[in-house]
């Protein structure tokens, strides 16, 4: 008898165990999908699947990202922001030391709310004051309501950082918000030569402090505003302005296969599928994959698995990122 | 039926080598290979559990009631069980609790089944034996092949073998390394003799290449404890001789062969690797680990009264991390687990699971080494030093496969300890 009650004592933890361990592997399963697609800046799963995934236990994943706020993106792509900042909002517990919920409110109410992506993207940059993304969020907003003197004093505390990708940022925004007195941005660029390893890198800020953003050539400036676009998820427009580039510069495949990137997350995926093929016939040597890895995907999306492994075999054979992964869930 | 075709002694070893199967379940499409880890656990746990009781192998109430250690372990669960209402995170906080619970059933486990098995201590080492050739096999698979092809890389991910990353898989054979001395001490068979010295080759050569520094350091103390015991407790100058210098030429050779296939990477071989070791704020990974301690020592000594609650350092450590925070790659770990405890459960938690390796270091020392001694203790004592020393510098808590070596080991000692008080 008291075998039996130990025995039924141990039982029900055990088995509760097993859940709890299934429920934790399923999302670790379901995180590889968001992940990939967070590391690399897109959304290319299916939304109606990425909602499928359990996103309260755990609800964070292994990185320590909220799941609900990593979800929230795959709506905001399909212009679902209502739905997408409920979401959002409910998931700042999880993990509110890593800011990521503010920063995707921030991005989204950059387009329509300055104020409001003022204070969520100051939110983001306090808890991670080193973070790229989180840095370039808030010069961003700092800049639409032109305070330069709160761009000044915040780049004063994150100078000591280093980091070359906050210091551009930094001039940027402030290239754009005054026209004149680039003296002290010269000896900005200057100064991060000290810190730079390869000083190439700090041609592009060199020639654009010299001569401001209105003394760029033709191409550059389209290209530097295809590029600003891009980032703040004006798809469609981004797009046409790499194909003005392309235009100008027939032989630059990326030109085209930007647009066609920016058109496919912009939701036309038949300008994107017909620049990809277009980038596929006619630049056939050193490119990465990037083409096939998208037409791929965009078979698979169309029912047409077949077609899509030919793609995406082709854009693992020149390594292209992550498409072991999607080869292993699609093409198997 | 089945009971009567199956003999209990072949169950108690199928049981034990079935939750040790837990290092070779692969990530098949997980984010992180220790969710298949634990679920394979859980499950391999309960059908223990059934079997167990429809065999009527029983031993739990002698185990609890004789046990000091069991019983500090009790607390240890219990206080982790109390942080997780100090959790702002309680989904992580249970998750964290259910992987401790597993581990503790595997203990409880272990416990009843060694018992059942004669020479025990001579099992698990055998145990241990094919354990480190099956993760030597796995590890040098790519090291053959690169040296076939390209060249062997030092510190390479690709020699991680069965574990998540080459950090775990340096400690683990590090972790089995006196084992492999013992058996090369205690055998008289030439045949033996020779493979038992390929292996340990083996196993010298692929923690040279790994090139981890805290396994380096480990090996070190494995080396001192083993040609000190040698020293002290053997008694015929010519096997104190013999035996270090087999150690010792296994080591130039793998040494010797280190240099020359790293010939092209002079800066990863062996010898630069451990002239790297320092205490030294220069050393990026070094610093990054001093950093760690203080944030979790800092997160303590401001709230020691409310600790952060179980699995919340790895959220917490972020907010004293930010300004080290490139990106969204997160500390995770305080990679020293008696810190971490200390911040995720405060000061009780902590002792507590000082005091699990206290009690059985104690027991070692006093009564298997001090007044009775037996080699075989010397090798456990051994094996739980370089248990403590990786949880010092790294995370073995979160990792299954660290834990069930070490919860056998455990469980070696409290067995014999039960056995000895009869």
């Amino acid at each position: 008898m008291k075998n039996k009650i130990i025995f039924f004592v141990c039982i029900i933890p055990l088995t509760c165990s097993i859940y709890i361990n299934y429920l934790v592997n399923k999302s670790f399963i379901e995180q590889t999908f968001l992940i990939y697609d967070f590391n690399n800046y897109q959304q290319t799963f299916p939304t109606n699947h990425i909602l499928t995934f359990n996103h309260t236990f755990p609800n964070i994943t292994v990185t320590g990202l909220p799941i609900k706020t990593m979800k929230a993106r795959y709506l905001f792509k399909d212009k679902m922001s209502n739905e997408a900042i409920e979401l959002i909002h409910s998931s700042k517990k999880a993990n509110p030391y890593i800011g990521l919920a503010s920063v995707e409110l921030a991005n989204y109410y950059l387009k329509n709310n300055k104020d409001s992506a003022y204070y969520y993207s100051k939110i983001a940059f306090s808890v991670l004051p080193k973070n790229e993304f989180h840095t370039k969020l808030y010069f961003k907003s700092l800049l639409l309501l032109k305070k330069e003197k709160e761009l000044d004093s915040v780049f004063k505390t994150i100078k000591k950082y280093n980091n070359i990708a906050q210091w551009q940022f930094y001039i940027f925004s402030k290239l754009e918000m005054s026209k004149t007195n680039r003296e002290g941005l010269k000896s900005l660029v200057k100064e991060a030569e000290l810190f730079v390893s390869d000083v190439k890198r700090l041609s592009t800020l060199q020639a654009l402090v010299n001569v401001g953003f209105e003394g760029l050539s033709g191409i550059q400036e389209i290209v530097l505003n295809a590029e600003k676009l891009f980032d703040e998820k004006d798809y469609v427009t981004s797009a046409i302005n790499f194909l003005r580039a392309a235009e100008l510069n027939t032989s630059r495949y990326n030109y085209y296969e930007n647009a066609a990137l920016a058109y496919y997350l912009g939701g036309y995926y038949e300008e994107a599928g017909k620049l990809f093929t277009y980038v596929l016939k006619n630049f056939q040597k050193n490119r990465n994959g990037k083409s096939e890895f998208y037409l791929g995907i965009l078979e698979i999306e169309k029912k047409n698995k077949d077609q899509g492994c030919i793609y995406l075999n082709e854009a693992f054979k020149k390594e292209f990122l992550g498409t072991k992964q999607v080869i292993e869930n699609y093409c198997f | 039926m089945i009971k009567k075709a199956l003999n209990k002694s072949l169950l108690v070893k199928v049981i034990l080598i079935l939750i040790l199967m837990t290092y070779a379940i692969p990530n098949f499409s997980s984010v992180d290979r220790i969710g298949n880890q634990y679920l394979y656990l859980s499950i391999i746990n309960t059908l223990s559990i059934v079997c167990l009781y429809f065999f009527k192998i029983n031993g739990l109430p002698e185990i609890f009631k004789k046990s000091l250690t069991i019983k500090i372990y009790c607390l240890f669960m219990i206080s982790s069980l109390i942080s997780i209402f100090y959790a702002n995170n309680l989904p992580e906080a249970f998750i964290t609790l259910n992987q401790y619970f597993n581990i503790f059933t595997s203990l409880l486990i272990f416990l009843i089944v060694i018992q059942k098995i004669d020479g025990k201590i001579d099992f698990i080492f055998k145990l241990f034996l094919v354990t480190i050739i099956i993760e030597l096999l796995f590890s040098y698979s790519p090291i053959l092949y690169d040296l076939e092809n390209d060249g062997i890389i030092a510190r390479s991910m690709d020699y991680k073998g069965l574990s998540a990353n080459i950090n775990i898989t340096s400690f683990s054979i590090v972790f089995k390394v006196p084992i492999v001395f013992y058996f090369l001490n205690k055998t008289n068979n030439t045949l033996k003799k020779i493979a038992l010295f390929l292996l340990l080759l083996a196993a010298f050569f692929l923690i040279f290449i790994l090139g981890t520094r805290g396994a380096l350091i480990a090996l070190v103390v494995c080396l001192s404890i083993y040609i000190f015991d040698l020293f002290k407790n053997n008694l015929v100058l010519k096997n104190k001789i013999k035996s270090v210098s087999i150690i010792l030429f296994a080591l130039i050779v793998t040494t010797i062969f280190n240099l020359i296939v790293l010939r092209d990477s002079s800066s990863a071989n062996v010898l630069n690797r451990a002239a790297t070791i320092s205490l030294s704020t220069q050393d990026g990974s070094v610093n990054q680990r001093l950093r760690f301690y203080k944030q979790g020592l800092t997160q303590f000594i401001n709230n020691p009264f409310v600790p952060i609650g179980l699995g919340n350092w790895k959220l917490k450590s972020i907010e004293y991390d930010k300004n080290d925070i490139n990106g969204y790659t997160i500390p995770y770990h305080a990679h020293n687990d008696f810190i971490q405890i200390l911040a995720e459960q405060g000061f009780l938690g902590m002792f507590f699971y000082i005091m699990i390796y206290l009690s059985i270091l104690v027991f070692i020392i006093k009564h298997k080494i001090i007044n009775s001694y037996d080699p075989r203790f010397v090798v456990l004592l051994t094996m739980i030093l370089v248990f403590l020393l990786d949880s010092m510098i790294n995370f073995p808590i979160s990792r299954p496969i660290s834990q069930l070596q070490i919860m056998l080991v455990l469980s070696a000692v409290i067995t014999n300890k039960i056995d000895n008080e009869k």
